[in-house]
């Protein structure tokens, strides 16, 4: 079991339809993915604040990616860039129609509007540009504590042609992009003190895509720890998964009525935690088997 | 005096083609994947990359404290898999500048570490036993679903057994 939860989905506007080359690479996209070890990956749409949200608000159109049905378990994510904390209510509009509903705040002022008002899934931010402000344990604290979580999106690191041909020279816009990933995460990850983060690729194209343990191993550098780390690739978005289904058909989170096996269908996690889970117990087990022979 | 203490990291080379429409089936996805790598990517060539990667991320620092014993051990062209040799202290130096590659003399790649050990024989038993999954898979087996399970963190026990 092994999360992606931003893939993004080729298509800007409500309006135009993602051409049939964007969804070549999209497919291709999922299959590195799926060669990558993921079993759970969440495609990804993105709406500018103050679009006009038409009657049916959700243009992923799943069937396109159909050969993926089988292979993958793909989730629909609306992520709702908000600048001004006024027009904050497209989340209600949103919401019943995705799988995971996320929210990029550019302003200092939007992210306290998401962490204190509104009922979303995911904060994420653009890694390649600086942060909106300064990030407060207190403000992200308070986020955790409400059960939101908080996205790194780690295709910024490798964007650019990180070059190797001879003579190549990294663009400036590249270089840029690469450092504020850096201090970005590296912000999140003391603000949050590691708690609560998800990780994913944002990946465009299945170049960005890149293995759990190499994504781990560059996020351990930046001083989150292992254990942690691991968990922001499996346990943390399932549980994303798991309350943005509940939005929908439980009442506030906690009382659902029939549906037990479709809700249990979408997400396989084991019910109990194995021995194995934790290092200790790890350790405990190997006595164990130590002992048998 | 202490013994110089190393990993070994196995990766592989992955050729993924954003215009193809390879992606019917996994099996598919995988032929187009694992291609064998082209003649003149060589072990030459590679450590050469990783060596200016390890430079323009990581800086002189970097590049001399990574530099103790940074060896490639190991490439093979047909099955695009190979194995580096570094000082414990560098692994994940090491790593992190795997992960950076995206183009190898005008070849898009993706580098995969799979495995990181102590000791290089357990890097080959489990090159083996990948590539015997992978062929099985190939031949139209039902995957396994414990493949990947133990591949989240990549190292393993034996790093703790190694003497």
């Amino acid at each position: 079991m092994l999360f992606d939860l931003n893939v993004p989905w080729p298509q800007t506007t409500f309006t135009a339809p993602p051409t049939a080359q964007a969804i070549v690479t999209l497919k291709n996209t999922l299959a590195m993915l799926e060669e990558l070890g993921y079993t759970h990956v969440a495609l990804n749409f993105i709406v500018e604040q103050g679009a006009k949200i038409p009657q049916n608000p959700n243009p992923i159109d799943l069937s396109l990616v159909g050969e993926f049905q089988t292979r993958l378990n793909l989730f629909t994510r609306v992520t709702l860039l908000i600048d001004d904390p006024s027009q904050g209510q497209g989340v209600a509009k949103l919401s019943s129609a995705f799988d995971i509903v996320a929210v990029c705040p550019r302003t200092e002022k939007a992210l306290l509007l998401a962490v204190t008002n509104l009922d979303i899934d995911i904060i994420t931010f653009n890694y390649a540009e600086r942060l909106p402000c300064f990030l407060r344990h207190k403000t992200v604290g308070a986020a955790i504590e409400k059960g939101i979580k908080f996205e790194v999106v780690y295709s910024p690191a490798i964007a650019g042609p990180a070059g190797y041909a001879d003579g190549v020279t990294v663009s400036t816009a590249a270089l840029q992009s690469r450092r504020q990933f850096f201090n970005n995460a590296a912000s999140i990850i003391r603000a949050s003190r590691s708690r609560g983060l998800v990780l994913s690729s944002g990946a465009a194209s299945p170049l960005q895509c890149r293995g759990s343990f190499d994504v781990c191993n560059l996020l351990i550098l930046l001083d989150l720890d292992h254990s942690r780390c691991k968990a922001a690739m499996t346990e943390v978005p399932s549980k994303v998964v798991l309350s943005g289904r509940l939005r929908g058909q439980s009442y506030k989170q906690t009382v659902i009525v029939g549906q037990y096996e479709s809700l249990r269908a979408t997400i396989d996690a084991p019910k109990r935690r194995k021995l194995g889970d934790t290092p200790s117990g790890n350790l405990m087990k190997r006595q164990k088997e130590l002992a048998k022979h | 005096m202490v013994r110089l203490k190393t990993r070994y990291i196995l990766f592989d080379i992955l050729y993924p083609d954003s215009m193809s429409p390879g992606y019917a089936s996994q099996r598919d996805a995988m032929l187009v994947l694992h291609q064998p790598s082209p003649q003149n990517i060589n072990q030459k060539i590679l450590i050469n990359t990783l060596r200016g990667i390890i430079q323009e991320f990581f800086g002189d620092f970097g590049a001399g404290t990574s530099g103790i014993s940074l060896t490639l051990k190991y490439f093979s062209n047909k099955t695009s898999t190979g194995i580096i040799r570094v000082g414990r202290s560098a692994y994940r130096i090491v790593c992190a500048a795997l992960m950076m590659i995206n183009r190898l003399h005008d070849n898009d790649v993706v580098m995969r570490v799979a495995r990181v050990s102590g000791t290089i024989k357990k890097c080959e038993n489990y090159a083996i036993k990948r590539n015997n999954e992978m062929t099985r898979l190939l031949r139209g087996g039902e995957a396994d679903d414990n493949r990947f399970r133990d591949d989240v963190m990549g190292i393993t026990d034996d790093e703790m057994n190694d003497e």
